[in-house]
């Protein structure tokens, strides 16, 4: 098992008469984390307490082993933080702006315009570097953003909604940064994004806060398993007769979208009986596989819950 | 794929302290500030001053080298105080008589619309000269004066012809003829016709002599409706100089003494509305000794240099730079670049000061302290670093009462909003607006405090004397007339603790103080206390501000 990075014990953050985190409490491990919740959950407030920007008002948490709240400038020094909103330096080219956000953490100028210049190569930033970042696009800002943020070679990298207006073809780009960065170099990451699809093809671990609270933490492999085994069957024929045949034998099924139909039970164990219900009933199977939960379903079931506890 | 392009590559390589981060914000916010054309010429401009200051630094370290040198506008200068720079008694004098004197605030009679330009109070001057106890030689005194009075009226009428000035106008015309009848007692001198050709000379001040000319009038009409013994004509008229210089030789019983009044009007105002510190760089020239001399001298013109023109190129300059500096990170969220990074808000703020700082600094503590070197280099010898040692140190004090505090209120005002246009309308705003409060303040203060003195002194049965002493001291001519001249030598100017209500008049009397030219008083603590609770306060606004957005 490995060690979690960040260690989360009751968080409780209030503003004035507003809990925006409710006792979180949560491990994040090395490997590519997925930060979801809707609009007002407490994700930004969560990042923010992260880097120590804000203060908890009770609760206990380490990052990367220094302690939160107390050393957030060290936390700051090895963390990368991509933020949300459209944040630039006015006055300054890319390049600049990069290479300043380098000496902000520390690198001496020559090797922080050096380092600059690698990392915009990385990002597929190019001559445009060199233009007043006043004149650029939301995607060539996102690139110097997600820039400013590695920039420092941190161990852990935040990554607030990095993919936002970005065209598909630059997003599956940043997608394959991420993947790199995390899978060959060992960088851990959080991406707080909406883009489910984004998740799904990139994180190894969700979390999931709805109204401060946390709702869900595990990896996505767990989640994707039903709490109870089930099958997917791809039908020819009419799917009808089929579950007809199935319930005959004592099967319960489901029908799904167009010839979709779905069994409770373990496909090691009925996969016999499923093939001769379907002689029996003269129909086709194109597709016999077991089902996983759609991280769609998980996040809006997580909502609905979250709903009704408040409720 | 760039040839070049390598990929991601960890780093690993020494930090820099982290004492040193609100360095880089600094020289990037210097960067970009540099890039503005309008800057850098505000830059060279702010340092034109450095010219004339040196100048004066050149004239004075001249004026102590050969104090009998030939440069008159000094003597001129110092005259209008009443300092005879030539005579080590007037000097002796005039050191004395300050010492009691209360600080030196300006009134421009201008603005108390009792005419143009500032001055001192009317003098009597007393000329003594040797001469037997009889009648005829009094009659000589009065003739030699009127002859005087007449070389010069011929002077101005012929300047007047030449410049086109209606010398037939009936008051004019009634006072030259006044004037060139022997036996008036009134003495123009050398001085009052400089300066009256000067005017005569200057269109602007031309119309205002006239009138002045006309109130000259009508003021000789009534002396010289004075009745001066009957005194017989003798026919030799030696001159007024040679009078003096044979009186100087003879004993004080010897002597006769005729007093009487010099006219002048511009001499109706007391010292304390003369130009603030001005008396301080005529004590420099006054005082014997060349090392008080030079520092009382040193500190005046550094304190003009501080005070003027360096105090408004400090405003336009920090107008240009000071309002973008927050608001527009505010605007651009830059604030998320900055506290991402291991950089705390004072670190920030900090380093968002020392853009205007060094700005600042070049324009003035550089530019004062390369004065000063200048300075010694003029002297006559390294000796004088001893004298003036701390006068570096007083600079950079001076320097910094003044940009700490307006760096602080600038930046405050750059961080309450995200259009940096309204930063630097609230900038200039909260200068002029608490300097122009002031200024009207005092101008009505004095105006009314004036006028009242005015209405009383011509309720009053004041005179004029006009006397004529022969050896024993007696009188023997007298006549009194309505007095002419009103003596406001009793008038206070405004209340100096009301400098705290300027932000400009507050940081300049505090230099003054530094620099020595103003006494320590509870105007200098009152100035002084408002400049650090403002600034105290605006670092309280800017860190409250700067902690906004990211706690949100």
């Amino acid at each position: 098992m490995k060690q979690p990075l960040i260690q989360l014990d009751s968080i409780v953050k209030n503003y004035k008469t507003i809990c925006a985190l409710n006792q979180i409490s949560c491990n994040i491990y090395p490997g590519v984390t997925g930060l979801l919740g809707p609009n007002g959950a407490g994700k930004s407030t969560l990042i923010k307490v992260l880097l120590g920007l804000v203060k908890v008002s009770s609760g206990y948490g380490t990052i990367l082993g220094y302690q939160l709240g107390k050393q957030g400038r060290k936390i700051r020094q090895l963390v990368g933080y991509m933020p949300e909103d459209d944040c630039y330096i006015p006055g300054l080219t890319g390049v600049e702006v990069v290479r300043f956000s380098a000496t902000l953490a520390g690198l001496p100028k020559v090797e922080a315009l050096r380092r600059s210049h690698e990392i915009l190569d990385f990002c597929g930033m190019q001559q445009e570097r060199y233009r007043n970042i006043e004149t650029y696009s939301t995607g060539m800002r996102q690139k110097i953003k997600f820039a400013c943020s590695i920039v420092h070679d941190p161990q852990l990298l935040i990554l607030d909604e990095p993919t936002s207006g970005l065209d598909p073809e630059e997003r599956e780009s940043l997608l394959n940064r991420i993947r790199v960065l995390s899978r060959q170099f060992g960088k851990t990451v959080i991406l707080s994004t909406h883009i489910l699809p984004d998740v799904q093809s990139t994180c190894d671990h969700v979390v999931i806060i709805s109204r401060g609270q946390l709702r869900i933490s595990d990896s996505l492999e767990n989640l994707s398993r039903p709490a109870s085994p089930t099958i997917t069957l791809s039908v020819v024929g009419d799917k009808q007769v089929l579950a007809d045949a199935l319930e005959n034998i004592g099967l319960e099924t489901t029908s799904g979208d167009r010839d979709e139909l779905t069994i409770e039970g373990d496909l090691n164990v009925i996969s016999d009986q499923i093939w001769q219900a379907a002689k029996t009933s003269g129909c086709g199977i194109r597709n016999m596989t077991p089902s996983i939960n759609s991280l769609e379903e998980i996040f809006i079931q997580a909502i609905k819950e979250s709903g009704h506890a408040d409720a | 794929m760039p040839m070049h392009d390598v990929g991601y590559r960890a780093w690993k390589g020494e930090l820099t302290s982290i004492i040193s981060r609100w360095w880089m914000i600094a020289q990037t916010g210097i960067a970009i500030a540099f890039r503005s054309q309008w800057i850098k010429r505000m830059l060279l401009a702010a340092w034109m001053p450095i010219v004339a200051i040196g100048s004066f630094f050149f004239v004075f370290e001249n004026y102590l080298s050969d104090r009998n040198n030939k440069m008159d506008f000094l003597r001129r200068s110092a005259a209008e105080f009443g300092v005879d720079l030539d005579d080590p008694e007037s000097r002796r004098e005039y050191l004395e008589q300050i010492k009691n004197s209360p600080p030196l605030r300006r009134l421009d009679r201008a603005t108390t619309g009792l005419g143009p330009g500032n001055s001192r109070p009317a003098q009597k001057k007393q000329i003594v000269v040797p001469m037997e106890n009889t009648g005829s030689m009094k009659k000589q005194i009065s003739q030699i004066i009127a002859d005087r009075n007449k070389q010069i009226v011929d002077k101005i009428k012929e300047k007047c012809r030449e410049l086109d000035v209606d010398v037939a106008k009936p008051k004019i015309k009634k006072l030259f003829d006044k004037l060139e009848k022997s036996g008036v007692p009134i003495a123009f001198n050398e001085r009052i016709l400089t300066r009256y050709l000067q005017r005569l000379d200057n269109a602007k001040t031309r119309e205002r002599l006239e009138r002045q000319l006309d109130n000259l009038s009508e003021q000789v009409e009534k002396i010289s409706k004075l009745d001066p013994k009957d005194l017989p004509i003798t026919d030799e008229l030696p001159s007024v100089e040679d009078l003096i210089r044979r009186g100087q030789q003879l004993a004080p019983e010897d002597r006769f003494k005729f007093e009487l009044q010099q006219m002048d009007l511009n001499d109706s105002l007391p010292p304390s509305f003369i130009v603030p510190y001005r008396q301080k760089i005529v004590e420099a020239w006054a005082t014997p000794d060349n090392a008080k001399a030079r520092v009382l001298g040193w500190s005046y013109f550094l304190m003009v240099f501080l005070g003027y023109p360096q105090g408004v190129a400090t405003i336009i300059l920090l107008a240009l730079i000071v309002p973008p500096l927050i608001s527009r990170d505010l605007r651009s969220r830059a604030y998320f670049i900055y506290f991402a990074k291991p950089i705390g808000r004072f670190e920030y703020l900090f380093g968002k000061f020392t853009i205007p700082l060094v700005f600042l600094v070049l324009i003035t503590t550089l530019p004062a302290l390369g004065l000063y070197i200048f300075a010694v280099a003029l002297s006559p010898d390294l000796s004088v670093v001893l004298d003036t040692w701390y006068l570096p140190l007083k600079i950079v004090l001076a320097s910094a009462v003044m940009i700490v505090p307006t760096v602080s209120v600038a930046l405050m005002l750059s961080s309450l909003t995200q259009e940096s246009r309204f930063a630097t309308f609230a900038m200039f705003a909260i200068w002029s607006l608490t300097a122009g409060a002031y200024m009207v303040m005092w101008g009505f203060h004095t105006s009314n405090e004036l006028t009242n003195e005015i209405r009383e002194q011509e309720r009053s049965e004041s005179t004029v004397v006009v006397n004529m002493y022969d050896v024993e001291g007696n009188v023997v001519g007298q006549r009194t007339v309505n007095n002419q001249d009103i003596d406001l030598s009793n008038v206070r100017p405004l209340n100096s603790n009301w400098q705290m209500i300027s932000f400009y008049h507050s940081s300049q009397h505090i230099q003054g103080w530094i620099f020595g030219l103003v006494p320590f008083d509870f105007s200098v603590v009152a100035c002084g206390g408002m400049l650090l609770l403002t600034t105290i306060f605006s670092w309280f606004v800017l860190y409250w501000r700067v902690s906004a957005p990211i706690r949100v």
